[in-house]
């Protein structure tokens, strides 16, 4: 679960979730919601959320961090520049994995530059600004976004 | 008469006409005071920000000498506050990428005109729909230039003088724009192939969100020696361009970020907001970040000058002259996030120290006599270029001895927010933006679906009130008002 919270020049979004993988999973889908700008009755039509899923393409990417924050942080800004720079549409986040690494890894599932998906927003990075990951029966974080 | 104004977490005395005092008891750790500049009026305001937090945040930063500053337009943002300036011991002191920003050199140029707004009034529609169409905008937008890995190297290293040699540029535009366009010592070899990669097909592009390209009258002058000094006069048509280093500025920044969050572990540096992170100055991860981000800088001088000279060839094409004779030579180009180092003398002493100073969302202002300014404006001071808000005015103001003195060289970059994009989508919703502006004679284009709601006049501190309070501080004046009459956003 995700929502949005106002500020005057930038965007913070609270996160909750019941698990680590989960909250990882919903960051990068509230900025799904906030950048991608999906097809018509997207949301209530199952018929087509299911034909672009199979019509779609996977993409997986990684992130590294000190600690849970910077692995966040970190994965939420890659997701940023592939869809920024690299042109990727991403519909669907499809799996969140952790290794014993460190290292954090998403499956997503998307169209590329050329479809009708478009990005209807930019935004520069998620921030570290007062970044603190709550884990217990509910995991909670508040990211700020620099738009 | 001190005042003061006392709110549930904060506490401001006032010490000057226009200057308060955030105590160094407000907060734990604090190596020196606050200083928030601006007038009475806007004090509720910027307590009920929380950004007096923000303020006393930077205070607790290593080698930070005389205060933690916040300029009028102050509003809140990650880590340091939009409008803040902090100047640190080059020895004791750190750098930090929050303290720039993501938008790295975010500026603004003016360029003159002989034009007059008499003259051109009834040519605006064509003007803006040829400037829309010319200069890139929009979210990704890319331009024309498209560099070579060799040419992005040579910006990187040589900033607004590369697109001179283009033949893009008059290379006496680079007299009028801070560091001559370029800031020496940056190295190209440490920007990643990710933020090369952003870097190449931007050049000559203005983004979107808050940039903007605008045709402009000077309304009103203030100050006629000055203004003359400046080449400005009543009547006269001028053009702005807001915009920075584009993707190339926002991956150095994050990848700086983020290598400044095991620096700061590494150096033991213990901060309040993970968004702060830093290095010492003279580590080898400061040294890095000031290098990446002067490349970063150079890219956005060379950036707005294409795009300058993208405007020249819309006017020369429209009114079928050289740019030259219709009198369309550079009046000044400022950046207002930036990490510089620069001397001064602190707390009265006449012995100057060398300082790096953070502006994040403040405007260098120096005064006159400073040596670094060019011949024409070294009596005058510097022009400082403030963008206010599509609907209202923009401010051409000078830099001032006083601003040197008190607020490290510093003034305002802008009107500052006052509603968040959302709430000036939704209060916009039902009316037609564009139409509403074009009724008070602003033709406006914009590529984003959502921009002009999104920046609307109200969304914005009355440019005037900043203004006058960085006047009354005596931190910069005020020379000419200008007036936007056609405005390209993003």
């Amino acid at each position: 679960m995700f929502h949005f919270v106002e500020h005057k020049a930038d965007l913070a979004v609270e996160l909750e979730a019941k698990d680590k993988a989960e909250l990882f999973k919903t960051a990068l889908e509230a900025l799904i919601e906030l950048i991608i700008e999906k097809p018509e009755d997207f949301e209530n039509t199952t018929d087509l959320s299911e034909n672009l899923r199979i019509s779609s393409h996977t993409i997986s990417i990684a992130a590294s961090g000190f600690d849970d924050e910077e692995r966040l942080i970190s994965l939420m800004n890659e997701f940023l520049y592939l869809c920024q720079v690299k042109g990727f549409r991403p519909l669907y986040i499809n799996n969140i994995k952790f290794d014993d690494k460190g290292n954090v890894m998403a499956d997503l599932s998307g169209f590329s530059v050329d479809s009708d998906i478009k990005l209807i927003r930019e935004i520069k990075a998620a921030t570290y600004h007062d970044v603190k990951i709550e884990s217990g029966e509910v995991w909670r974080v508040k990211v700020v976004l620099d738009v | 008469m001190k005042k003061e104004t006392r709110m549930p977490e904060a506490k401001l005395e006032q010490i000057a006409p226009y200057r308060w005092r955030l105590s160094q008891d407000f907060q734990p750790g604090m190596n020196v005071p606050g200083e928030i500049i601006a007038s009475e009026s806007m004090i509720p305001h910027i307590l009920s920000d929380n950004t007096p937090k923000q303020v006393a945040n930077v205070a607790t930063l290593p080698g930070i000498v005389g205060a933690s500053l916040a300029m009028p337009d102050i509003h809140w943002g990650y880590g340091f506050p939009i409008g803040g300036v902090a100047a640190f011991d080059l020895d004791e002191g750190i750098i930090s990428p929050g303290g720039v920003g993501y938008d790295i050199n975010c500026g603004v140029s003016l360029l003159r005109s002989n034009l007059t707004s008499r003259e051109i009034r009834s040519d605006i529609p064509k003007l803006v729909d040829a400037l829309f169409n010319r200069v890139p905008c929009g979210v990704g937008s890319e331009g024309k230039i498209k560099l070579s890995g060799n040419d992005l190297t040579r910006v990187l290293e040589k900033g607004a003088r590369w697109v001179v040699e283009q033949g893009l540029a008059d290379k006496d535009d680079l007299e009028f724009i801070e560091e001559n366009g370029g800031m020496t010592d940056s190295d190209p070899s440490l920007v990643s192939d990710r933020a090369r990669e952003r870097a190449r097909k931007q050049l000559g592009t203005l983004g979107s969100g808050n940039h903007f390209l605008e045709i402009q009258v000077v309304e009103k002058i203030f100050q006629p020696e000055i203004a003359e000094a400046f080449g400005l006069y009543k009547g006269q048509v001028v053009v702005m361009i807001h915009s920075g280093s584009r993707g190339l500025g926002h991956q150095v920044c994050d990848e700086s970020l983020k290598v400044m969050q095991g620096a700061a572990r590494k150096y033991q540096l213990d901060l309040v907001d993970r968004q702060l992170a830093c290095a010492p100055f003279k580590s080898p991860e400061g040294q890095d970040y000031f290098s990446v981000m002067k490349c970063a800088a150079n890219y956005a001088w060379a950036n707005r000058l294409a795009m300058s000279g993208l405007v020249r060839q819309t006017f020369a094409e429209y009114y079928g002259k050289p740019w030259q004779s219709l009198g369309m030579s550079m009046v000044w180009d400022v950046c207002h996030n930036i990490a510089s180092v620069e001397e001064f003398a602190i707390d009265s002493s006449s012995h100057k120290r060398k300082l790096c100073v953070h502006r994040k969302g403040a405007t260098r202002a120096f005064g006159p006599g400073d040596s670094s300014l060019p011949e024409r404006y070294r009596n005058v001071g510097q022009p400082v270029l403030i963008p206010g808000d599509m609907g209202r005015a923009s401010y051409v103001l000078a830099g001032t001895e006083t601003a040197y003195k008190t607020t490290f060289g510093s003034t305002c970059h802008g009107a500052g927010r006052v509603m968040s994009r959302k709430a000036a989508v939704r209060a916009t919703q039902k009316g037609n933006i564009a139409r509403k502006l074009a009724e008070r004679g602003i033709i406006v284009r914009s590529r984003g679906k959502w921009t002009l709601n999104e920046e609307i006049p109200e969304a914005y501190k009355d440019v005037e009130d900043v203004v006058a309070a960085v006047h009354g501080a005596g931190i910069s004046q005020k020379v000419a008002r200008l007036k936007p009459m056609g405005t390209v956003k993003g």
